[in-house]
């Protein structure tokens, strides 16, 4: 079920009843945020960065034999390094995110562990963290995050704290976890796996120019 | 608007000419935002690029330029994928005169993969999300271990191009691995590590994939992951011996049980006093074997001393004629010189004629001896069908001629790989 509003700019957004939680005007880059079942404008964002992503909002594809579309992306950019986040939906309406950085892909779904940042601060770039018995991974990189910004409409929040420290990590079972540690006290964990490109049979992506 | 934004949502941006802030000249922008470096070919200044902006951050010495054999721009296909060249630097570990040349390949789908080559011999790079297992000072991926092969730090002497991160300064500490033809290479510093893995990869295969008529640069010694012509037939060797080994063994197992070893004929002769005369033996049967021929030993004993005895000796089948000709003798000589007995030759001999067919036989006998004297007799002694350990020896020594030259031949090629390595398993003199 879709519902729109207007944006201040004048130009109307539709989003989608229950499931859209942060929205971007495509004419304008404000962004809005679910607050008290009101959108509410809570900044102004930069526009996205060229960076050759085969993706883009309203391609299509299938994970695990379910169809999913995309409906938005959070581009984060880090000193060294970038990442996009991909919010699609399952026509069912449940949805997930893409993970996609220097050609690698990966399904990503936000954990609801209750965890305290200190636990995280002191991770090493090749230490080993054990998340669950006999359950492990490894810290590939940690990022500061220079910026983020976002397209489209988003299942999530967008969180536009100033100071966010990335720990990307991963195992031999082609499993991805990425840490995002907020200021001083907020955190988000998400975990997800690996997949090539091909695995999620995309429709309707950027023309790709004879590159595949 | 700092140039940098998306154009056209619909396609996928076709590489962008900027402007060498130093000299004017074109600058090819391919990854856009994945871009990190860009150096100028023309006045060899090496930028920092973010948001639209080139800022100068090193000028490479001219007289450091290299040459690069694939031009950037040059697209290819290497394991399926389009890759297009866009950099190309050359390396040399820190503090060494060890240098190589490594192309940026990049394709927007897959992002960097990278051609390095050393020597002449290239090798093919991709990431890999996968993550080694310690073991020792080595590693293991899927299964098959890494040699630690080398470590090092790098520093850049001349790019071209544009890269994914900031080659001007080398803080990581790479660490490379080999399982020939693989490479794994652990690319580490404080805030990220990366792991590569690598293929050989021959100059035809590259000139093939890029479509390149131009001349590569010429092979020296043996590349870090370069296989020997015969390497991946060695195991396929080394099972075919294994099996041949333990077929001859088994068939001379047989052979030795079922061999008859029966004396058929046993006498003693004595010598005529005229030289000229010759003896013949009574009749004896060789018997019907398996094969239907048999091996004969025949034994020549003679009680020689600084002396000898020698005998032309005929065997002569009885019913067919055929006859089986060969000479056997002895000699034996013995004093005492110098303070120390010696001795030389022995009063006995053997000989083993093959094949013979079964049936009744005699022997014509000529011995011969010094004309001031010898023995005055000798004996013969003739066994069927014996056990021959020389010839499972012999065929089991051409049976392993080739497998041991093949080893050699790799055991040598793999010395002469290893010493470019400081974590070499051979000494060297």
């Amino acid at each position: 079920m879709e519902d729109k509003f207007d944006c201040t700019c004048g130009h109307p957004i539709s989003f989608r009843k229950k499931i859209t939680v942060s929205i971007a005007c495509t004419s304008c880059r404000n962004l809005y945020c679910l607050t008290n079942n009101t959108f509410l404008k809570i900044s102004t964002l930069r526009p996205v960065v060229e960076d050759v992503s085969p993706l883009k909002i309203h391609t299509e594809g299938k994970s695990e034999s379910k169809e999913f579309s995309i409906t938005g992306r959070q581009q984060i950019i880090y000193s060294s390094s970038y990442r996009n986040l991909w919010s699609a939906t399952y026509t069912n309406g449940e949805h997930f995110q893409i993970g996609e950085s220097y050609g690698t892909y990966s399904i990503l779904n936000e954990l609801s562990i209750e965890a305290s940042p200190a636990k995280f601060r002191n991770l090493k770039v090749g230490k080993e963290l054990q998340i669950a018995p006999k359950h492990f991974f490894y810290v590939n990189g940690i990022y500061e995050m220079k910026s983020i910004t976002a397209e489209g409409d988003l299942p999530t929040p967008v969180i536009l704290q100033p100071q966010c420290i990335t720990i990307e990590l991963s195992n031999n079972k082609f499993e991805s976890l990425i840490i995002n540690i907020y200021g001083d006290n907020d955190i988000k964990i998400s975990s997800g796996r690996f997949l090539n490109f091909e695995d999620f049979s995309f429709k309707n992506t950027r023309n790709l120019n004879g590159w595949i | 608007m700092d140039g940098s934004e998306i154009n056209s949502v619909n396609n996928l941006p076709s590489a962008e000419i900027l402007e060498c802030p130093k000299c004017g000249s074109d600058l090819r922008l391919t990854g856009f935002l994945l871009t990190k470096n860009i150096a100028c070919g023309k006045c060899h200044s090496l930028f920092a690029y973010a948001n639209g902006n080139l800022k100068v951050i090193k000028i490479f010495k001219k007289e450091k330029k290299k040459h690069n054999h694939i031009p950037i721009g040059t697209k290819g296909t290497i394991d399926g994928r389009k890759f297009e060249v866009v950099g190309f630097a050359n390396y040399r570990e820190a503090n060494t005169p060890y240098a190589w040349d490594e192309y940026t390949l990049f394709n927007p789908i897959h992002g960097f993969t990278f051609l390095s080559v050393y020597e002449g011999h290239w090798n093919y790079f991709e990431q890999t999300i996968l993550r080694p297992r310690p073991q020792g000072g080595d590693v293991n991926l899927n299964g098959d271990s890494y040699r630690i092969f080398n470590r090092y730090k790098q520093k850049t002497d001349y790019a071209l191009g544009e890269f994914p991160w900031d080659i001007s300064e080398n803080p990581s500490t790479i660490t490379e691995y080999i399982n020939p033809p693989h490479i794994l290479a652990h690319d580490k510093d404080t805030n990220e590590e990366t792991w590569f893995l690598g293929r050989y990869i021959t100059p035809k295969e590259i000139k093939e994939a890029f479509n390149l008529q131009s001349h590569f640069p010429e092979q020296t010694g043996i590349g870090s992951t370069q296989l020997h012509s015969s390497a991946a037939s060695l195991s396929k060797v080394k099972q075919i011996t294994l099996y041949v080994v333990l077929s001859m063994l088994v068939l001379q197992i047989i052979l030795s049980i079922s061999a008859r070893d029966k004396i058929v004929f046993k006498d003693q002769f004595n010598i005529p006093g005229n030289q000229a005369g010759g003896i013949v033996s009574p009749p004896f049967e060789l018997e019907n074997t398996l094969f239907g021929k048999s091996n004969l030993q025949v034994e020549l004993i003679a009680p020689v001393h600084n002396s000898w005895m020698e005998a032309d000796i005929t065997l002569i089948n009885d019913k067919t004629g055929e006859e089986f000709h060969f000479e056997q003798g002895v000699e034996y000589y013995s004093g005492y010189e110098g303070g120390e007995a010696w001795s030389e030759g022995q009063n006995y001999t053997d000989n083993t004629l093959s094949s013979i067919p079964a049936g009744k036989y005699h022997l014509n006998i000529f011995p011969a001896t010094p004309p001031d004297g010898g023995p005055g007799y000798f004996q013969l002694k003739l066994t069927q069908d014996v056990s021959m350990l020389s010839n499972f020896f012999i065929t089991l020594l051409i049976a392993l001629i080739f497998p041991i030259a093949l080893w050699i031949s790799i055991s040598s090629f793999e010395a002469q790989r290893w010493m470019n390595s400081d974590f070499s398993p051979y000494s060297y003199e």
